[in-house]
């Protein structure tokens, strides 16, 4: 991709190329840096929760922000879906959010004498599902099964959702009152669970100075458009992983099923999701083929929130059940021996 | 997901804890296990009690500090400190307070070292576990289980740690001719194994020098098991094709004369015969019944060689293999000498010698188990095994009788035959033959000669004196020694035969020194109702035996206060008395002695028989046996030093070649990590491993990273994707990252990695984690 084109990238959002060819891994890089920027622009300090909003978007998966409020949970998301000129819709829950304000419902027109669909929220690139616990079951329900399925069922008709589709879901967990948690099956249909944190006491300044005038989410222009995207998430996708770094996921992920501070272990799901995140990760770090550091890397970040610890782990921990179950993956990764074939034949 | 890997850090510990209790019993085991094989060399079970009270004490102690989590270094000062202070309490009567060591105290601990030293040296096994012998083995065998424990419990050394034992288990075979003891071999080795089992199943790995999360699963028990396997096998192996390795060729009884009986197997049986002289204690070594009334001479060797200056035992040269044969007549017995038969049944003990102990003359020995050899010159009967000790054999003698009047007759002329036994060196002192014939003087015939230089010892001008000659610095047999004997008038067995057969050569009458074992006395019980005697190791002694042509070979008894009786024709008065058809017998030469104490002689100037040329040759094999040892223990030390070196000489050779070449010489930088014990886990990546190399040990950043990568690529890359650095690329960087491992290893760090490199017995990260997976 030439300067120009990013140009036109940055001007017009329509006009890119249609083609959905592999991008060079310098082009990837080119792209995912201008993406970095953006994010890195409106929350300080966070390289890490960018990196993973980044790599949850090119990875089509869907991403779950949970943190105390005023952390810059939502601002992520936001500056994600600016950062992509695609369609953007926000969604804040509330206790009294149907299903049908999500999905869509259909409408008796009175000029055409039939019914109509009306879209949902739903209907966009990307979702930001704001205090997404907030709803009710319900109306959570209706949502996942959008993530799932990527598609709307209503009335016996199937409306498809157009891709590239993330949901960005917030979450307090510390305002628990009134409130439904995601139950388990439902936090394993996002990606990679992230926590924001307080910034460190800089980034916490320099904050101060930007927004003294403006939110800087204002001056967000989007940097790539969604054909480019698209090129992205191919490109990510062609990344090739071994099957010596297969087994190594399979094995750690078969690790925490049996590990006896965990309740419940990862799905299968968190696999998959695994190796997808790695690719991408692979590819930010500018390489055609995944190594155990990249499955290393995102372990805590896509399994952690599948995982159910036992009361006695999470009452022992410091930091409560999340913090007892990060650690003990970490362990799982430092004891599973990385895969290292000494001839070819193996 | 192994078991282990799920353990909580509390576990862990705990099972480090009791897996160090293990591997440090296990290590005692061992060590008691290979002290059974020393048995056959100590007699009793009090030594092994001691020993192990002193071993189980000092594990105890390094046990239990290890159990409180001290410091390895503590633990090996602590137990250190303990074994130095049972050493002094054990030798000290001069210490400070019971406590502090004074000089005295370091004099004592030299003294009794050489007491042991000596007391090992002079007895003949099995020896007795005395005070001295007790406290070396107590003490040395103490600090072989400290460094045993501390190699496989400590350092996680296991096979290394089978120095031990293997030390303890050499010491029987090395000492003893005989067959190594299997059951104590396997049962050591079942130690030895279990020390492995325990010692790799602590835990975590070796101990590090900082503490960081230690090496999981970094421990390879089919690969130790291989290696001790080959240990063992190499115990039971080397003593067999070493035959020759034994402890009389490494020590040295203080005489400073010995000579090796290992390599010389017949030539000089008083070796052996006079360490069993000296013996404090004396020991059983043989008894017999005989049909003759009174007790026997039984002889092992002659000497009769004496043309050098110094008295050469016979050497078996013209040997026949021995099958129950006659051994023909005795040579110079006329056919008119009236002879009787005499059944002698010997049950040896605890003698071990070349020589087969005979009355003489012999006609046929039956029964006898074994390969011997019989010098049909000398009548003497020999083997290569040296191994006399558990024989049965009948023996059927001939005791001759002759009349005063041949004994009157015999010896007038000396046969060529016998002519050797005439020799004398040229440089004779005077004194020898001038005393001979002024004492012969009066005497017609040789035999009256020889009755009369048997007077002149036993008229009381001698004296009986074990220790006047060492004294006098006389002890010998070599011509001067003799003459100085003569002037001195005190001495012991060699002594006088040595002179009297001597100035019986003088007087023309042919003669040689036989040695081997007095009568000995009869013991309370009898078998077939004759009489048992029992000889003990102190009746060791040496005779003279004279020529007379006509009758053979008689023996003498010059030297006095032993309480045996001359023989009767020996006697001034047995020709007087008319002496035919007396009982007198040059066999039976003494009735049994009551006090066996009366008899102790010492046989040392023996030694003295060999010539400058022997000891010599002696030394040179002895040096050449040291050598050998030290060439062992060489090869012992380096050989882990050589296989890691063979094997970076074959990756680095097969760079060039390999298809995974950065895999290679990443294993091989990885090994190398090993040797120098950089932390390092298998859940490591290898950017992980980077980072932490870059960080705290600070190798050449480009190197490792190019190299990294280089194996990333081959190992995760899809097939057939671009190369990366050239192979030289890779073999220089490879060479640099050891080089400078070693570079910044202090030089006893960078030894140890070389000598004993950790990688030799680590296993290596598995292709596939299947060890993790749970079905």
């Amino acid at each position: 991709m030439t300067p120009e084109s990013t140009a036109s990238a940055l001007t017009g959002t329509q006009n890119a190329p249609a083609s959905n060819a592999p991008l060079t891994l310098a082009e990837f890089d080119e792209f995912a840096g201008a993406i970095m920027a953006n994010l890195e622009s409106v929350i300080d300090g966070k390289t890490e929760a960018a990196t993973l909003a980044l790599i949850v978007l090119v990875a089509e998966g869907h991403l779950l922000v949970e943190d105390v409020p005023g952390v810059g949970k939502t601002t992520l998301a936001k500056a994600l879906a600016t950062s992509v000129g695609c369609s953007v819709a926000r969604i804040q829950f509330t206790p009294d959010l149907l299903p049908s304000d999500v999905t869509g419902v259909s409408i008796y027109n009175q000029v055409d004498h039939a019914f109509e669909f009306k879209r949902g929220a739903v209907f966009a690139n990307i979702v930001i599902a704001d205090e997404i616990n907030r709803a009710s079951p319900k109306t959570q329900s209706a949502l996942l099964e959008c993530m799932e399925e990527g598609q709307v069922s209503l009335d016996g008709t199937t409306h498809p959702l157009d891709r590239p589709f993330i949901v960005v879901a917030t979450q307090n967990p510390i305002e628990m009152e009134g409130t439904y948690a995601l139950p388990e099956a439902q936090r394993d249909r996002f990606m990679a669970r992230i926590s924001m944190g307080y910034p460190d006491a800089a980034a916490e300044l320099s904050m101060l100075h930007q927004r003294e005038l403006a939110s800087p989410l204002d001056k967000l222009t989007a940097v790539v458009d969604k054909q480019q995207l698209h090129a992205m998430i191919e490109t990510a996708r062609s990344v090739y992983v071994s099957r010596a770094v297969e087994s190594y996921v399979v094995s750690i992920v078969q690790a925490t099923r049996v590990h006896p501070e965990f309740r419940l272990g990862a799905s299968p799901r968190g696999t998959l999701h695994l190796v997808r995140a790695a690719k991408v990760l692979a590819a930010l770090n500018g390489r055609e083929f995944v190594v155990p550091d990249d499955v290393n890397e995102l372990v805590v970040p896509v399994l952690a929130h599948r995982i159910v610890a036992t009361r006695r782990a999470a009452s022992d921990s410091r930091g409560g059940g999340s913090q007892a179950i990060a650690d003990a993956l970490r362990a799982i990764v430092a004891s599973t021996p990385v895969p290292l074939n000494r001839s070819r034949s193996v | 997901m192994s078991a282990s890997r799920r353990r909580s850090a509390a576990q862990q510990r705990r099972e480090e804890k009791t897996g160090a209790w293990k591997s440090t019993l296990a290590v005692a085991v061992a060590i008691g296990a290979a002290l059974i094989g020393l048995t056959p060399l100590l007699q009793g079970f009090g030594w092994w009690f001691a020993t192990m009270a002193m071993v189980v004490l000092l594990l105890g102690v390094a046990a239990t500090l290890r159990g409180r989590g001290v410091p390895e270094v503590t633990v090996v000062a602590v137990t250190a400190i303990v074994w130095g202070g049972l050493v002094v309490v054990l030798y000290a009567g001069s210490t400070l307070w019971f406590l502090l060591p004074t000089l005295s105290t370091l004099t004592d601990i030299s003294g009794d070292l050489a007491d042991a030293r000596l007391s090992i040296a002079q007895q003949e096994v099995p020896a007795i576990a005395d005070g001295a012998i007790t406290q070396l083995i107590v003490m040395s065998v103490g600090l072989i289980a400290v460094i045993a424990d501390e190699l496989a419990t400590g350092l996680r050394t296991p096979v290394l740690s089978g120095i031990g034992p293997l030390a303890v288990l050499a010491i029987a075979p090395l000492v003893r001719k005989t067959e190594p003891n299997v059951a104590v071999y396997v049962l050591t080795a079942a130690a030895f194994l279990a020390v492995i089992w325990c010692s790799s199943r602590i835990g975590s790995g070796p101990p590090r020098l900082k503490t960081r999360p230690t090496v999981k699963g970094g421990r390879n028990p089919a690969l130790a098991f291989g290696i001790a396997a080959g240990a063992v096998a190499t115990m039971i192996v080397l003593p067999a094709i070493t035959p020759g390795l034994t402890a009389e060729s490494l020590a040295d009884d203080g005489s400073g004369n010995r000579f090796p009986s290992v390599y010389a197997t017949g030539i000089d049986p008083t070796i052996q015969l006079g360490r069993d002289l000296r013996r404090s204690d004396p020991v059983l070594s043989l008894t017999y019944t005989t049909t003759s009334t009174e007790g026997l001479y039984l002889k092992m060797v002659n000497l009769g060689d004496f043309s050098g200056g110094t008295w050469q035992p016979e050497l078996p040269l013209n040997a026949v293999g021995y099958d129950g044969q006659d051994f023909g007549t005795p040579p110079g017995l006329a056919p008119d000498v009236p002879v009787e038969e005499v059944a002698t049944t010997v049950s040896i003990a605890s003698l071990r010698s070349d020589w087969l102990p005979l009355p003489y003359p012999t006609k046929r020995v039956d029964e006898l188990a074994g390969t011997w050899l019989l010098t049909p010159t000398s009548f003497t009967v020999t083997d290569l095994q040296g191994d006399t000790r558990g024989l049965n054999y009948q023996v059927t003698g001939l005791a001759v009788n002759p009349t005063a009047g041949q004994l009157a007759e015999a010896g007038a002329v000396v046969p060529d035959a016998v002519h050797d036994y005439l020799a004398l060196p040229d440089d004779l002192p005077a004194v020898i033959s001038s005393t001979a014939s002024e004492v012969a003087s009066g005497a017609v015939t040789n035999y009256d000669r020889a009755v009369a230089l048997q007077e002149y010892f036993r008229s009381g001008q001698f004296r009986y004196s074990l220790a006047a000659p060492v004294s006098g610095g006389y002890d010998g047999d070599n011509a001067q020694m003799i003459a100085a004997f003569l002037e001195a008038k005190e001495g012991y067995c060699v002594h006088f035969a040595a002179a009297m057969a001597v100035m019986a050569r003088t007087l023309g009458i042919p003669s040689r020194i036989a040695v081997g074992y007095a009568p000995g006395q009869t013991a309370d019980g009898t078998t077939e109702g004759r009489p048992v005697f029992e000889v003990y190791t102190d009746q060791l002694h040496a005779w003279p035996e004279l020529y007379f042509d006509g009758i053979g070979w008689l023996p003498f008894e010059p030297t006095p206060g032993l309480d045996i009786t001359p023989p009767d024709y020996s006697l001034p008065d047995y020709a007087l008395a008319g002496g035919a058809g007396s009982s007198a017998s040059n066999q039976s030469t003494s009735t049994a002695t009551a006090d066996p104490n009366a008899q102790r002689d010492d046989q040392q100037n023996a030694f003295g028989s060999l010539t400058p040329e022997q000891i010599l040759m002696g030394q040179i094999r002895g040096w050449g046996t040291f050598a050998a040892v030290l060439g062992g223990i060489f090869v012992v030390v380096i050989a882990p030093w050589t296989v890691r070196w063979a094997r970076r000489r074959s990756r680095l050779r097969r760079l060039a070649t390999d298809e995974l070449p950065g895999t290679l010489a990443w294993t091989e930088f990885e090994d190398t990590l090993d040797d120098y014990r950089v932390q390092r886990s298998a859940g490591d990546t290898m950017f992980d491993l980077e980072r932490r190399l870059r960080d705290d040990v600070e190798l050449p950043e480009p190197a490792i990273d190019r190299l990294r990568r280089q194996v990333e690529y081959e190992q995760y890359a899809p097939p057939g994707s671009a190369d990366g650095p050239t192979r030289e690329r890779i073999r220089s960087d490879l060479v640099a990252l050891i080089s400078a491992l070693e570079g910044r290893a202090p030089t006893r760090e960078r030894y140890r990695a070389r000598l004993l490199p950790a990688s030799l017995w680590r296993r290596r990260r598995t292709a596939t984690p299947t060890g993790t997976l749970v079905p």
